[in-house]
């Protein structure tokens, strides 16, 4: 049933929430729905992840060491605290970590590697689902190489491959980080490529791996890491991933 | 050593989030000499306040920094540079204003340097918002609690931001589609 421009108008909030996972999980499946059926809600939620994700860039500012040598000089003139209160500090630090912990086993089943994974998982589904469509939809690494490295700090190889079209590419968020995404096509089958630094991304799955049916294919090649998601054979998978310059097998 | 733990104690209760604290004065301030004014008074604050040590220290230090922001905004907006709320929100509704300086960013590509205008360009109440969320990642809930606002007013405000922001950057998305 095509939507409503009424009915969307009452979604345009939600979709900010539903990319920031913030939505109770009914609501979150109800919102899912509609997108699934609306193209205008579908490009707008995919707008507003890829803004997330170039925004999560300007989080490489960092306060001039200048400053925080001068704070740290400051700090030393300081009166001491309390030797108590800095044991109650330290023990509800503590508290929080434990249930920080607790948190994540619930969610996840797991620690930082399957937070990484999930969001791997997540991301390529979206690109399935016609939810994430590509920023740059277009065939010509030519196009997508300026438009990812205008807007990350290191970027990825990106290449045209025979027997695997090129379909785009788009920002996301893994594990909170900006990371980009080229999506590929062998046959009806989709492969999302994520990329990030290498030596940001150590939390990334390190061997290939499966999860909701998908294979994970990771490597490393001139200080990027790449993780090839897809629900293709394996063989196909690493025939792929040798062509795009992951090491050969 | 006594001065060791103040200095230890200190840093690793607020050394985690200095970077947080800068950059959420400078969005606010807009001015990166402001933004480390603000920090350190913030920091000073917090050794007065020793003996009281914070539960959640970002969200303590962060919220300092916002007041001390905000106050050296309002003192600015003596001088016309800053607008009331009201005028904040029709400002961010009028739908054809463009980012100063922004067409020459697009001409050389930098993007990078055209979100930091488009962000500066958000009136202050939505681009704290954005900040906090986008940038620093704080929840919802804890960006109630840090603004003292509804959770529904964190929610639409975002929302605002945000589809003002994709607007301020749309020219540069319609030139990417037609190139490819």
């Amino acid at each position: 049933m095509p939507a409503t421009p009424a009915e969307c108008e009452g979604f345009a909030d939600l979709l900010d929430a539903l990319a920031d996972a913030e939505l109770p999980p009914a609501t979150a499946r109800a919102v899912a729905v509609h997108v699934a059926g609306c193209a205008a809600c579908a490009a707008a939620l995919a707008a507003t992840r890829g803004l997330r994700a170039e925004l999560a860039t300007l989080r490489a500012d960092a306060a001039p060491p200048a400053l925080r040598a001068r704070l740290a000089a400051q700090a030393r003139q300081a009166p001491p605290p309390a030797r108590r209160r800095l044991l109650e500090a330290l023990a509800a630090g503590l508290g929080g970590l434990v249930i920080g912990s607790g948190g994540l086993l619930l969610l996840g089943g797991g620690g930082l590697a399957d937070a990484a994974t999930h969001d791997l998982l997540a991301a390529h589904a979206r690109s399935l689902l016609a939810e994430a469509p590509p920023q740059v939809p277009s065939g010509d690494p030519h196009r997508i190489r300026p438009w990812l490295s205008a807007r990350l700090a290191t970027a990825p190889r990106v290449e045209e491959i025979p027997g695997f079209p090129l379909l785009g590419a788009r920002l996301d968020l893994v594990a909170s980080r900006p990371v980009a995404a080229l999506l590929y096509r062998r046959r009806q089958h989709a492969i999302t490529v994520f990329a990030a630094p290498a030596e940001t991304t150590r939390d990334w799955p390190a061997a290939a791996s499966r999860g909701n049916g998908f294979r994970l294919l990771p490597w490393v090649a001139d200080g990027v890491r790449y993780v090839a998601v897809s629900d293709l054979g394996a063989a196909e998978l690493a025939d792929f991933a040798t062509l795009l310059g992951a090491p050969a097998p | 050593m006594a001065r060791d733990a103040a200095e230890g104690g200190w840093l690793r209760l607020f050394g985690p989030h200095l970077d947080a604290a800068y950059r959420l004065g400078y969005w606010l301030t807009g001015s990166r000499a402001e933004a480390e004014d603000v920090v350190q008074e913030a920091c000073l604050r917090s050794w007065r306040s020793a003996a009281r040590e914070p539960a959640d220290p970002r969200a303590w230090l962060l919220a300092i920094v916002r007041n001390l922001a905000w106050t050296r905004l309002r003192r600015r907006a003596g001088a016309g540079n800053v607008v009331p709320f009201e005028e904040a929100a029709r400002e961010l509704d009028r739908a054809t204003t463009t980012v100063p300086g922004a067409e020459a960013a697009l001409a050389t590509r930098q993007r990078g340097q055209a979100l930091r205008q488009a962000l500066a360009a958000l009136p202050a109440p939505f681009r704290e918002v954005v900040v906090l969320r986008d940038i620093e990642e704080l929840s919802y809930r804890e960006i109630a609690g840090l603004l003292d606002l509804p959770v529904g007013t964190v929610m639409s405000r975002l929302a605002r931001g945000r589809a003002r922001l994709r607007a301020l950057l749309s020219g540069e998305a319609a030139d990417a589609r037609d190139a490819g």
